[in-house]
């Protein structure tokens, strides 16, 4: 057979074969398969979330979070999503939250953290659920109750119940306790007014500084390649099912907040931390203040630790009004 | 003889100096590691809840570890200047209002000043308030918060419920009157 006549024979087939691969690839002008291929984050907001005297409503936070998870997840219930994120009723789900409150208060609202146990008891017991940070003063100070008993949901400190793991240089309650975790960061800027300070926002890379050891915290304050690295440790990496970010009352630079009524949730932690930028960015620019740059740190988690993304183009970032 | 009184006068000028410069404070209640000022309560009703806690530098932590311990991150503004020490402190009524008091030492009173205008500590948006002393008033409902500077002193006091806002200011002036 001549070369020619095997073209001809070979290009039927080949064409749709080059075809298939690069709607599979979502390469292809096809929107839901280009939807397919990219890092979802969901935002959801709404108006009667918190009124502008920080007051939650327990009621719409809850219907949020569930708009949001079965949004996330293509889902029909909250258990459902919560099933595709990996979670199992015999784990133990961590839950990080930031209860650093200096200066104004921006820990999660006691009703988001309530509504987040309740979703979460309908796949695992409720003392199967572990809120947590670095130190009990801190916790204390955020609102919570130490609960470490048998019953319950658990709020717990490294300080206080668990210690260190001398290994990885993390809590236990990442390295043992937990078989899942839930990195539940807020939605806050430290922005100095110094623009060579790295230290721009505080989301979900910067909450999991309170895993680490006293000693190792202070390396996160001006190492890129530190703070990229801190959510690809082998412990928060293959435990975390999701990030969420508890932004009801926010703050656009430091020490000054503003209620944004809404929460993050993304299963790729780099384009979620994206997103919460640009929802700080686009108050900066409400407020005729010069927006963030995408964190350095970010590009680092990127292409050196493959843990997301932060190209706009590979984001889908699905906007839930409510 | 003249000459060792000239000496003995130099000497004691020399310490006044460095006591105004370093901002060594008067009639204080009591006071923590490093001399550290410990406030007192914000009035009738308020009990202490928290503290006090003191944070040192990382180089020479405190009982309760070092700036960064104490707010994380944001901590890194402080070594801009000559940060020593902050002492912190939460007072708390039978309603769950609130009172904090921080007080940092931030090594000279120029210092507490440069802290002081500097708007990555204390952000724009506030009113100025005569508390004894021009003192900066933020008002982000519900919070209310005061920073002021006594000495080498930079003071924030916060209340979560701004219907306190007066007895805030009043407590403020306490502070910068009677407790530093």
């Amino acid at each position: 057979m001549s070369r020619n006549a095997k073209r001809r024979i070979l290009w039927p087939i080949a064409i749709p074969v080059i075809l298939m691969a690069a709607v599979s690839n979502g390469r292809s002008g096809n929107p839901a398969a280009q939807a397919a291929s990219k890092s979802k984050v969901v935002t959801v907001r709404s108006p009667k979330a918190v009124d502008s005297r920080n007051r939650c409503n327990a009621g719409e936070v809850k219907a949020m979070l569930e708009q949001g998870l079965r949004t996330l997840t293509g889902t029909a219930s909250a258990r459902e999503a919560w099933m595709t994120l990996g979670l199992k009723p015999e784990d133990v789900v961590g839950i990080k939250i930031n209860c650093n409150n200096w200066t104004i208060k921006l820990s999660p609202h006691p009703e988001a953290v309530a509504a987040l146990s309740e979703s979460l008891s309908s796949v695992v017991p409720l003392n199967n659920i572990v809120f947590y940070d670095m130190t009990k003063s801190d916790l204390e100070d955020a609102g919570f109750t130490r609960n470490a008993a048998k019953n319950g949901v658990r709020f717990i400190t490294t300080d206080a119940d668990a210690g260190y793991d001398d290994q990885e240089r993390l809590t236990k309650i990442v390295t043992s306790l937990c078989t899942k975790l839930i990195n539940l960061a807020s939605l806050k800027s430290v922005a100095p007014t110094n623009e060579k300070e790295p230290l721009d926002v505080s989301l979900f890379f910067k909450n999991h500084v309170g895993s680490l050891t006293a000693k190792d915290a202070p390396k996160s304050h001006d190492d890129y390649d530190f703070v990229a690295n801190l959510l690809a440790r082998p412990s928060i990496r293959k435990k975390t099912i999701l990030n969420l970010c508890e932004g009801l009352r926010g703050s656009y630079k430091r020490g000054v907040p503003w209620y944004w009524g809404g929460i993050v949730l993304g299963i790729d932690p780099v384009a979620s931390e994206y997103v919460a930028v640009e929802i700080i960015n686009e108050k900066r620019i409400q407020e005729k203040e010069k927006p963030f740059a995408t964190p350095p740190y970010l590009t680092i988690a990127e292409k050196k630790y493959g843990l997301g993304t932060c190209q706009p183009a590979n984001i889908d970032w699905v906007r839930l009004e409510r | 003889m003249r000459e060792r009184f000239l000496k003995r006068a130099g000497f004691w000028l020399l310490l006044a100096l460095m006591m105004m410069e370093r901002g060594l404070s008067v009639g204080n209640p009591s006071s923590g590691p490093g001399g550290l000022p410990v406030p007192s309560s914000p009035g009738p009703g308020f009990a202490l809840s928290l503290g006090p806690e003191f944070y040192g530098t990382s180089g020479r932590p405190l009982k309760n570890g070092d700036i960064f311990n104490f707010i994380d991150g944001g901590g890194v503004v402080y070594l801009r200047y000559e940060f020593n020490a902050v002492v912190h402190t939460v007072f708390l009524d039978k309603n769950k209002n609130s009172i904090t008091v921080d007080i940092f030492d931030m090594g000279s009173h120029r210092s507490a000043r440069n802290a002081h205008d500097d708007e990555s500590i204390c952000p724009s948006g506030y009113e100025m308030i005569s508390i004894g002393v021009e003192a900066k008033a933020y008002h982000f409902e519900p919070d209310y918060f005061i920073y002021f500077v006594k000495g080498k002193y930079l003071v924030y006091c916060h209340v979560g419920n701004d219907a306190l806002s007066r007895l805030l200011n009043a407590y403020a002036k306490t502070l910068f009157q009677e407790v530093l």
